[in-house]
């Protein structure tokens, strides 16, 4: 009760500070945690009203506190379940019939609400650890386990509650709705709460403008968001990702990530999301453990990160327009004990000892031009050096 | 409207809202109806009434091809809306009885949309019946039998003295009777079986009439040797011709532009004669006479056979009356009028056509063939009735009455259903990848089946053709198998699919492969050769009598086996691709 009071302040205080799409989206959050089809109801008159005629900001924070009260007053449906870990994959590898690529052996678990990043290089296998995950492929050797509350009685039970988005989705024909409600009946979600609860989650992933359109009239970018509304509706135990963020635009990315990171720390219903993606800074931004692949190799589990290498340098990337020698001998003093360059940035290794801080107020002092830059000691952008 | 049903359905039953069941049905009621009408409509005059494939009339008028494209066309547009939205394909959560459900529904629309046969055909007989009462056509059927003798015509138009002749007849008639002794007719066999070798007898043996009394077929005129017997008396019957009078005379001669069957009969008779250097021919003896006419035209009722009227005519002729023949024929042209069945009287009346007591020989045939058209009519240049016309007429009426439809017609529209919705369904529950492959797999192991079943054929000089049969029925069943096998044990699921789709495919066949089978076996343990006292084995009777209650079970059988190997489609679906 106490995470859900927390969160609708939170809420609040996004209207009140003008921030209303994040407050949004965060509400509707909200308000399915309730799984009360009144508040649904609520939310739906409300996203009509905020898409209809022309209104001032003020009236629209009043309205939206309004509604929280309401939620708040609705109170919270919390999940029952127990069981942290979800998967469990024990030193699985996967040859295929054809080629010569092996994945593994390699182990990785995801806990239910945590997003684990899956990164590495095209041709890595990360494609192949998340169809193994899902079901759709079979280790060559291994184990992988489920472990939910109620056990699949088949593996067709079991794979309609492990659910994979493949990079390229799958077409769909018909209407939006027609869709989501289609999928909220085959869950046996009837009635006014199918139809409530489609709605709702259109208007939850930005698709409310485009309610009564065919799925083919979609950009690649919406049919993604379109993809993980239809997902979320499906109650996931585990959500696998194939490169989500491939077609998307650099906020529509952020946007998504969020909406993972939200979503499957939902209160009532929350699930394992899995991602593989090329766009290392934005998902590490919002994972909770990375797993870097490197030729069918697991090269690092975050989740089981050896301290004393990450503590080893404070590696920082930068773009800079200076000469290589001007900034080796410039940042010298301030500790730079090497210098990598790839073409584009420059990666800095210094002794550990020293910090951001240290290093930017030489900068400063050096005049060394600089566009970008990150500390990536703790990132796994320090792999892809090369 | 249209709009608060579907959000209903989609909200509430999603396998309904999916497979557009409601709105299928609603256009197929729609479509049966519309056949109905035209159906009901198809009936424009009595003459239609005079084709005995009237009520195929659906297949004769063309209908049926309207009827097959506008069934492609509502399946293709069903389907187009149907693909749209797959479940089981998205791995949402389906129990088998839904599945089942599914299957079951395709089945229904597929089966509604392929049977528009039945309701054009409804149409034809609810208008057809609503002509008459079953007591007017029992009426009217009874003055047609009674009438028929009188028609100088068999059913069958051909052959008029096969109706006519001596040993057609069913009663006694004492006008011939008392002209032949049972003596003389006895005699007369005997001497014809020993003139043809039939018995051989020790030269001291003594021939006793009443030893082989019961030889003789009873009644007496059944046996040959009353004919000639009775030909004694009428020596002005014989009827001599000279070949050119058969091929320029009338009636054949008319009958010949008309009628090739009978030309050529009359044309060789001729021939014959001409060869064998004779300037006439002693064709026969023409004994028809109307007495002899024990037939039965149209069936209406088990207790009035063919007995029952040749009695009543008996009497008609026995007793010479003439007036109430003349009610009868009168009567019966009223009729043949009213269904406008075709008849001409020119050059004489009916009635002196038929009415030449004591003996009532048949010296002229009123038949004709069935016609259609005025054209048929203007050149057909003698006096004649239609009979067989009629007769179609009266049968038709009869069918409207009763059941049209037989396990016949039920079971063919049942299997194609079945056919086409197995394709589907499988198309439905697994990959296009899978189901293309399937079906072009198949064409290719059924050609190569073949090619190999040829090559074999023409190396094997002589193999019999039910060897071939043997070997093709037997490889229908090992293929069914070896695909059965094949879902079980194959671990790649592109084979496995292909090898499910196939045993789905062919499972509706092995019953009645196996049930051919085992009757070619059995014809070829227990040969049978239509002897009198040997009986054909009991399996082989059972199975030839209740072809449609195998055809039936069968079917029942491969909806149980599509229920049985649900979970097999299951765990198909969620298996790993590699």
């Amino acid at each position: 009760m106490d995470a859900f009071q927390t969160r609708l302040g939170e809420v609040s205080r996004f209207y009140q500070n003008g921030d209303f799409s994040l407050g949004f989206r965060r509400l509707i959050d909200s308000a399915l945690d309730t799984g009360n089809t009144t508040i649904l109801k609520d939310v739906i008159h409300f996203t009509e009203w905020k898409h209809g005629a022309a209104h001032s900001d003020e009236l629209e924070n009043e309205k939206a506190q309004e509604l929280i009260t309401k939620i708040k007053n609705a109170g919270v449906i919390v999940s029952q379940e127990k069981i942290d870990n979800i998967i469990t994959a024990k030193s699985v590898s996967k040859t295929y019939h054809k080629g010569n690529f092996k994945l593994g052996p390699l182990d990785v678990s995801v806990n239910t609400g945590e997003v684990v990043g899956l990164v590495g290089e095209n041709g890595n296998g990360k494609t192949t650890l998340l169809r193994l995950l899902c079901g759709e492929l079979k280790p060559t050797s291994g184990s992988i386990d489920y472990h939910f509350e109620k056990p699949a009685k088949n593996n067709y039970e079991l794979r309609t509650k492990l659910v994979y988005i493949p990079q390229r989705i799958d077409l769909l024909r018909g209407g939006l709705m027609d869709n989501l409600q289609f999928t909220l009946t085959s869950h046996g979600i009837t009635g006014e709460d199918n139809h409530y609860l489609a709605l709702a989650m259109l208007a939850r992933m930005g698709l409310w403008p485009y309610k009564n359109l065919n799925w083919a009239r979609l950009s690649s970018g919406y049919k993604m968001r379109f993809e993980l509304a239809r997902t979320l509706l499906r109650q996931p135990k585990v959500l696998l990702l194939d490169e989500p963020l491939a077609n998307l635009d650099i906020l529509a990315q952020q946007i998504i990530l969020e909406d993972l990171r939200y979503l499957s720390g939902s209160l009532f219903r929350p699930f394992g999301v899995v991602l593989s993606s090329q766009q290392l800074y934005e998902v590490e931004k919002v994972s909770d453990k990375i797993i870097f692949l490197e030729n069918g190799k697991l090269v690092s589990d975050s989740s089981v990160v050896n301290e004393e290498e990450v503590e080893n340098y404070l590696i920082l990337e930068m773009d800079s327009s200076a000469e290589r020698n001007f900034i080796y001998e410039s940042l010298k003093g301030a500790g730079l004990e090497r210098i990598h360059f790839n073409g584009g940035n420059y990666i800095l290794f210094f002794s550990r000892d020293k910090t951001m801080s240290d290093v930017m107020s030489t900068m400063g002092k050096e005049k060394i031009p600089v566009s970008y830059l990150r500390d990536i000691s703790n990132s796994s952008r320090r792999f892809f050096i090369n | 409207m249209i709009k608060k049903i579907n959000k209903y359905l989609l909200e509430n039953h999603p396998l309904v809202w999916n497979t557009r069941l409601v709105w299928m049905l609603a256009a197929l009621a729609g479509m049966h109806i519309l056949f109905f009408i035209i159906g009901f409509m198809s009936y424009l005059s009595p003459v239609d009434l005079h084709d005995t494939s009237f009520f195929q009339k659906y297949f004769e008028s063309g209908f049926v091809w309207i009827g097959v494209l506008l069934s492609i066309l509502i399946l293709i547009l069903w389907m187009n809306q149907y693909f749209k939205h797959n479940a089981f394909k998205a791995h949402y959560p389906k129990s088998n009885f839904s599945i089942y459900k599914e299957f079951l529904i395709v089945f229904l629309i597929v089966f509604l949309s392929v049977t528009q046969y039945f309701s054009y055909t409804q149409g034809l007989k609810t208008q057809v019946s609503a002509l008459k009462t079953s007591e007017e056509i029992e009426k009217e059927t009874d003055l047609v039998n009674r009438a028929a003798p009188f028609t100088l015509q068999n059913n069958d138009y051909r052959y008029v003295s096969a109706v006519y002749g001596q040993n057609n007849r069913c009663t006694d008639v004492p006008a011939f009777d008392s002209l032949v002794n049972e003596n003389d007719v006895l005699k007369l066999f005997i001497s014809n079986k020993f003139r043809n070798g039939v018995w051989n007898l020790m030269p001291d043996d003594t021939i006793h009439y009443a030893k082989f009394k019961d030889s003789l077929q009873v009644p007496l005129y059944k046996n040959d040797e009353f004919d000639d017997i009775l030909i004694q008396y009428f020596p002005e019957r014989k009827d001599w011709k000279t070949p050119e009078d058969y091929k320029t005379q009338e009636p054949y001669i008319s009958k010949n532009k008309y009628d090739y069957s009978y030309d050529e009969v009359v044309v060789e008779a001729a021939d014959a004669a001409t060869e064998a250097g004779r300037t006439a021919v002693y064709l026969y003896f023409n004994l028809n006479s109307i007495y002899n006419f024990c037939s039965l035209p149209v069936i209406f009722d088990s207790l009035k056979n063919d007995e029952y009227y040749a009695k009543k005519t008996f009497v008609l002729l026995h007793e010479q009356k003439k007036d109430s023949i003349q009610v009868l024929l009168n009567d019966y042209l009223k009729l043949a009028k009213e269904y406008e069945v075709g008849h001409r009287f020119k050059d004489k009346d009916w009635i002196d056509y038929v009415y030449n007591p004591p003996y009532y020989f048949v010296d002229y045939e009123l038949s004709s063939p069935s016609r259609y058209s005025e054209a048929y009519k203007q050149h057909f240049k003698k006096d004649y009735i239609s009979h067989i016309d009629m007769k179609n007429t009266l049968i038709n009426l009869q069918r409207s009455k009763n059941s049209i439809f037989g396990p016949v017609e039920y079971l063919i529209c049942l299997y194609i259903a079945l056919g086409f919705s197995l394709m589907i369904f499988t198309f439905r529950m697994t990959a296009m990848r899978t189901w293309i492959i399937s079906v072009v797999g198949s064409i290719v192991i059924y050609f190569i089946f073949f090619s190999l079943f040829f090559l074999i054929g023409l190396l094997v000089f002589g193999m019999e053709e039910s060897m071939a049969a043997i070997l093709f029925l037997a490889f229908v069943f090992i293929f069914w198998v070896l695909a059965y096998s094949g879902i079980l044990s194959c671990k790649r699921k592109l084979v496995s699919g292909v090898n499910f789709i196939w045993s789905i495919w062919a499972f509706p066949a092995v019953v009645p492969v196996f049930v051919a089978l085992y009757t070619m076996y059995l014809d070829q343990k227990y040969p049978y050769y239509y002897q009198p006292g040997q009986e054909q084995h009991a399996h082989l009777i059972w199975i030839r009598e209740n072809w449609d209650l195998i055809f039936g079970l069968n079917l029942i059988l491969a909806f149980l086996f599509i229920f049985l190997i649900l979970p097999v489609i299951k765990k198909w679906q969620a298996m790993a691709e590699e």
